[in-house]
């Protein structure tokens, strides 16, 4: 009986940590970086675009205070 | 057993959702400038026109600029490896009504957006250590 407890709260404590290197590293301070970082060349892509294909009124969203 | 796996689901659930993912940068509506001469509509955020060599801003867009320049100049420079100085691509453009505007080159015109997306996202402008040590620097 007890080895079983021993058991299942080890098989808990296996969960627990798997999910906490899942999602825990999400929240890293690195991983944080490197997503404003993706989204900073996301939006300066979708800038560049908007020069190439002339589009005034998107330009003026970007521009605009 | 059944409360147990509950308790557990549940606490698969909230780990999950403490997950946080930047939002997309958003820019809403084209915001009003007070400075477009009058031949033109005034919600244009400060561009009045792209031409092939660049786009025609008003005055009060240049101001911005250089505003935005002298916040994120030392920011820009070690993540774009671009220096940008007072009225970096601009010059001035005399308009078919002869109203006094600027025209910014297509390069700084991108750079202008990006650093405009920095203000919008309350990103810091440069710090007196960030100055100090560029000045040290060159």
């Amino acid at each position: 009986m007890t080895e079983l407890f021993g058991a299942v709260v080890r098989l808990v404590g296996g969960i627990f940590e798997a999910i906490n290197n899942v999602f825990g590293a999400k929240n890293t301070k690195e991983m944080k970086e490197r997503q404003q970082a993706q989204k900073e060349v996301d939006h300066q892509s979708d800038i560049e675009k908007a020069v190439k294909e002339k589009d005034l009124e998107k330009l003026r969203k970007h521009i605009g205070s | 057993m059944k409360n147990f796996v509950s308790i557990l689901a549940l606490n698969f659930l909230l780990v999950s959702c403490a997950t946080i993912t930047p939002d997309k940068i958003q820019d809403s509506t084209a915001s009003y400038d007070a400075s477009t001469p009058s031949n033109y509509n005034k919600d244009n955020g400060g561009l009045i026109a792209l031409l092939d060599n660049g786009a025609v801003i008003t005055s009060s867009a240049k101001d911005r600029y250089n505003k935005l320049i002298e916040m994120y100049k030392i920011k820009f420079k070690k993540e774009k490896a671009i220096e940008l100085v007072e009225n970096a691509g601009i010059s001035p453009y005399k308009d078919r009504y002869g109203n006094d505007l600027f025209l910014i080159d297509n390069e700084h015109l991108v750079y202008f957006g990006v650093m405009n997306s920095w203000l919008k996202e309350k990103v810091p402008a440069d710090n007196i250590l960030d100055k100090t040590i560029d000045k040290i620097n060159n």
